[in-house]
């Protein structure tokens, strides 16, 4: 596997999901996706115990990511907003790769891709959590090649009281007087330059592995 | 009257817990602290299952945690910093106060206070958190932020590691000045021949940066405890107000 895709989102199949699949599938080489929800990682303790062999002494499935982290040349790493900043499911991975950074930082020189989904219509939390996953993997040493954000869909949409709510984010995104609706909701596949910038963010892994 | 205290660093008797638990003291209001890495608080499964009982179904320590802050006045919520963000602690724990929001806005009208401490981006996680409970419909008293103990202080190699948070900071990576150098000039010095993220060079003048050596920090924690009270006892709006701040 030369290309690792990691999803945050916990939702099954979710744009999010889609959206790292979508820059896999464009690098055309041999990749593994993985969801972090279907893993039991948990966040950094901060004891250290890995500042002498860049080792995590916490006993969770962290050490199976950790593998494949390690065997791959390119990592694409999404996530999505919650309270305007990055998920804590995210969050927790890049506390946890941190383990790797002590002294040899284990993953510079890698490529690294961002993509974000979130609320977006104007809301600038999901490039928030882009840019927060592209920061991350500066400070790792990882070359990142680009970043993608696209919108989804907010959970006031299906709740079943998005159209009464006193503090429904409908009327918010879609104007006053708004009500949950079939057309408000939207795909990442209906995305044209989300996907258009997500297969070109792939093409350009794939030139920098096999050049 | 009751505040509780919720820290997210993970570090045993950090500068996170120690201005919390200032703030709780200065309160004068029965308080209780907890601690997130102590207990279980995972991240939201974005089940939907709490839309219609604000109750959220996982199985983990959010269950009796929820209702402590059901019951308090005011909550304080401090975290560390780790990447520019507040602790994934921390974050799971505010991702699953969304159970309380749903048509309801249950946690409206209570007041909180937030508390951050980091090397460099500290003063953003205290406002997140703040920005994150005022959507949950509570009343920001304060926010509040302190310089900590960096890692690399007393990780061992932190010295000479070409890899440590002052480098990581530095104005030659990010293209911004931090202020990290300035902040801990008592201590931390770097050599001439440091190199961020290529050569290590550094001289360690203290190796541990405690709030309590801080009369200014520890000042305006007492202050947000003192202002937590003073609200308490004179605030007109009351919790269950439907009125989301954000």
């Amino acid at each position: 596997m030369r290309v690792l895709g990691i999803s945050g989102s916990p939702v099954k199949n979710s744009n999010t999901d889609r959206l790292v699949k979508t820059v896999l599938e464009a690098t055309g080489l041999d990749y593994e996706f993985i969801k972090l929800s279907e893993y039991d990682i948990h966040p950094c303790k901060a004891c250290l115990g890995c500042a002498k062999d860049n080792i995590c002494r916490q006993k969770d499935d962290w050490h199976i990511v950790e593998k494949k982290i390690k065997e791959c040349a390119a990592l694409v790493i999404g996530g999505y907003p919650t309270y305007g900043t990055l998920d804590s499911r995210t969050k927790m991975l890049t506390e946890r790769m941190y383990s790797m950074h002590h002294q040899r930082m284990l993953n510079k020189g890698k490529i690294g891709a961002a993509v974000a989904v979130g609320v977006g219509r104007g809301i600038p939390s999901v490039d928030q959590a882009a840019d927060q996953i592209a920061a991350f993997m500066q400070m790792e040493g990882i070359n990142v090649i680009g970043k993608v954000s696209g919108t989804g869909n907010i959970s006031c949409l299906s709740c079943g009281y998005g159209g009464t709510c006193g503090i429904s984010g409908v009327p918010h995104l879609f104007g006053k007087g708004a009500v949950p609706s079939k057309d408000k909701y939207t795909a990442i596949e209906d995305q044209k330059d989300v996907i258009e910038k997500a297969n070109e963010m792939g093409q350009k892994i794939r030139e920098m592995l096999v050049n | 009257m009751k505040v509780i205290g919720i820290s997210g660093s993970p570090t045993k008797d950090s500068n996170t817990d120690m201005l919390i638990k200032a703030i709780l003291e200065a309160t004068g209001a029965e308080t209780e602290f907890f601690k997130l890495s102590s207990i279980k608080v995972g991240p939201c499964i974005a089940c939907m299952k709490c839309v219609h009982t604000n109750e959220c179904i996982i199985n983990d320590d959010f269950k009796w945690l929820s209702k402590k802050v059901m019951e308090a006045d005011a909550i304080v919520v401090g975290s560390s910093t780790f990447y520019g963000a507040a602790s994934a602690f921390t974050k799971a724990f505010i991702e699953r106060l969304y159970s309380k929001r749903h048509v309801k806005l249950l946690t409206g009208g209570k007041l909180a206070a937030t508390v951050a401490v980091g090397v460099a981006a500290e003063k953003m996680v205290a406002e997140w958190m703040g920005n994150a409970l005022r959507a949950g419909g509570m009343e920001i008293v304060g926010s509040m932020t302190a310089k900590g103990t960096p890692c690399c202080f007393v990780c061992g190699p932190g010295e000479t590691c070409n890899y440590t948070v002052w480098n990581a900071y530095s104005k030659e990576l990010t293209g911004m000045d931090m202020g990290v150098e300035e902040a801990y000039k008592e201590y931390l010095e770097l050599l001439p021949d440091n190199k961020p993220y290529a050569h290590g060079s550094a001289k360690f003048l203290k190796s541990h940066r405690s709030v309590k050596d801080e009369p200014d920090v520890m000042d305006e924690a007492r202050r947000l405890g003192k202002l937590i009270k003073e609200k308490i006892k004179n605030r007109s709006r009351k919790a269950g107000d439907l009125k989301c701040g954000c």
